[in-house]
């Protein structure tokens, strides 16, 4: 999978992979390894969807403790 | 310096005019409370991220802390030519595809063991039936000793002998040191070497063409 297929793939499938069929989920996958632009790209269209839908993530704050715990 | 047009108050109410960028550089003082504050601005969508890639909350919650950790540990290094949240989601991204990988190993953990097994026994190179069938038998001997290891030993023996990562790859991906990481290989290999050795013991088979990979073996384990 190539930047420019990611990207129309991210479009038409969104950015949580395992709604991707699994090949695809893998070959993404691999250029994601790969590819600061990949990883960039699929940063941006994650924050898009954080925009446009709900995120149900409920509180983050045990996380935010757990991180400064850990450092 | 690249500065980022941040929201100043983050998730958890913590105001800071300062950028992300302006934040981290104070982090390279050991400015935990500057720390706090990134998290407060980027958790939730390092977290959407990790959760992109993994499917799972739990896993995209420990990929997002081990982010955060590496983020923290790297500071030192890290130079203000990009946005610090374009390099700290690069962070996440590799985080979160580096525990889907370990998660897809561990169901193959037959295949796995085969594969050590046949690695263990290679050097005795005996093709006949006899050497096959004890071949077999270590390799389920293996597979059970493995999974008696501690998590943590398995899964840096996982990631080093199936997955081929380096110690360092390793290391981040358990969010540990890489010190750690070759303490792990070490006490997972002998543990599996006693164990084996002991079931040669009780059946009478096997590792005389059993032998634990050398010190220094691998890639710098």
């Amino acid at each position: 999978m190539d930047l420019k297929l990611f990207e129309a793939r991210l479009k038409a499938l969104g950015a949580a992979l395992d709604r991707w069929p699994e090949d695809e989920a893998e070959a993404a996958l691999d250029l994601l390894t790969t590819s600061e632009a990949a990883q960039d790209l699929f940063a941006q269209v994650t924050a898009q969807d954080m925009g446009v839908f709900d995120d149900a993530g409920g509180d983050l704050s045990p996380l935010a403790d757990r991180i400064a715990r850990n450092l | 310096m690249a500065n980022s047009a941040m929201t100043v108050t983050g998730e958890f109410g913590l105001v800071d005019a300062r950028s992300d960028e302006d934040l981290f550089l104070a982090c390279r003082d050991g400015d935990q409370v500057a720390f706090r504050v990134l998290v407060d601005r980027h958790l939730r969508m390092v977290r959407r991220l990790a959760l992109n890639v993994l499917g799972d909350v739990q896993e995209a919650e420990d990929a997002a802390q081990e982010a955060f950790i590496a983020a923290w540990r790297a500071r030192e290094r890290w130079t203000p030519e990009a946005r610090f949240s374009t390099w700290l989601h690069r962070i996440a991204v590799n985080k979160a595809i580096d525990r889907r990988r370990v998660r897809k190993a561990v169901p193959e953990s037959q295949e796995v063991i085969t594969r050590l097994a046949d690695a263990e026994v290679r050097g005795a190179a005996q093709a006949d039936a006899l050497a096959n069938l004890e071949r077999s038998e270590v390799a389920v001997t293996l597979q059970q000793a493995l999974g008696k290891l501690p998590d943590t030993q398995r899964q840096a023996l996982t990631l080093f002998y199936f997955e081929e990562l380096e110690v360092g790859r390793i290391a981040d991906a358990m969010g540990c040191s890489e010190q750690a990481v070759r303490s792990l290989l070490k006490r997972g290999r002998q543990t599996l070497k006693t164990r084996l050795q002991r079931q040669k013991k009780i059946c009478g088979y096997g590792p005389e063409t059993v032998r634990s990979a050398p010190e220094g073996a691998g890639r710098g384990a």
